[in-house]
């Protein structure tokens, strides 16, 4: 748990903000039928949510150099867009257009990148002593 | 002439002395966690006033070295009154980090005091 770091526990709530207002945003569009704004949207959420994510990465790698090729925030993206688009798809007001379907697909897709992250992810960590890489550690 | 020997044995001094200080700022806070416990404001005046002026470090810098030793568990630190305002941060060396000091000093500190190494020094 050492890892979870204060700009990552920043980043993560930013992100399940942003995840939350963009599901709200999609399912409103496709309620009122307004399918030309869905692509830009989509498009907003992603840079948004990047924009985010190198400026939390820097935030935390001035914090504490942690040496796992972005694979923190990586996997708390994957969880936080998860649960929340989940939990709004069986608890929230879904529009009668999003299908669970596209959700699982994700879910696989993008869990399939997350394994292969993973796998880079441990690989790298044989260059560091308790995730802090060699050559920083002294420097 | 002179002054032109003079500006180059300058730059190479400096640029000789930057490379070589990339690493002391770690062994400066070991010593100054060896002698006792010490906040950082006290670690960074240590560095300055032991090393008579040549190493020098801002207090942020020393933050984030003090957060990755203490994330290897080579330092540690407790929360102790200060004079006026919130707790201080009392860094010290952990048992790991006192053995760590030990080795990297009978390995790479103890050789420079042979009887020949210092002649030459001198």
């Amino acid at each position: 748990m050492k890892t979870l770091t204060p700009p990552l526990i920043r980043f993560a709530l930013v992100a399940v903000g942003c995840t939350a207002g963009f599901r709200v945003a999609l399912s409103s569009l496709l309620t009122q039928g307004h399918f030309n704004f869905v692509v830009p949207v989509a498009i907003l959420f992603g840079l948004v949510m990047f924009l985010a994510g190198r400026y939390f990465g820097r935030r935390d790698n001035e914090y504490l150099p942690i040496y796992d090729v972005g694979f923190r925030f990586h996997l708390v993206t994957f969880l936080q867009y998860h649960i929340v688009s989940y939990g709004w798809y069986w608890f929230g007001f879904p529009s009668v257009h999003e299908h669970i379907g596209a959700l699982n697909a994700t879910l696989i897709i993008w869990g399939i990148c997350l394994a292969v992250h993973a796998y880079y992810y441990v690989q790298a960590r044989r260059h560091t002593i308790k995730h802090i890489n060699r050559d920083e550690l002294f420097d | 002439m002179s002054k032109h020997i003079d500006t180059d044995l300058d730059e190479l001094l400096k640029a000789w002395e930057d490379t070589y200080k990339k690493g002391q700022l770690t062994l400066w806070i070991f010593l100054a966690l060896k002698e006792e416990p010490k906040y950082v404001e006290e670690i960074r005046t240590f560095v300055v006033e032991k090393s008579q002026g040549s190493m020098s470090c801002e207090e942020q810098s020393l933050y984030r070295v003090l957060r990755k030793f203490e994330h290897v568990e080579i330092v540690g630190h407790e929360l102790r009154k200060g004079n006026k305002g919130p707790d201080r941060k009392y860094y010290f060396l952990t048992e790991l980090g006192v053995q760590l000091f030990h080795r990297f000093v009978e390995r790479n500190i103890h050789i420079f005091f042979q009887d020949d190494i210092k002649s030459i020094l001198v």
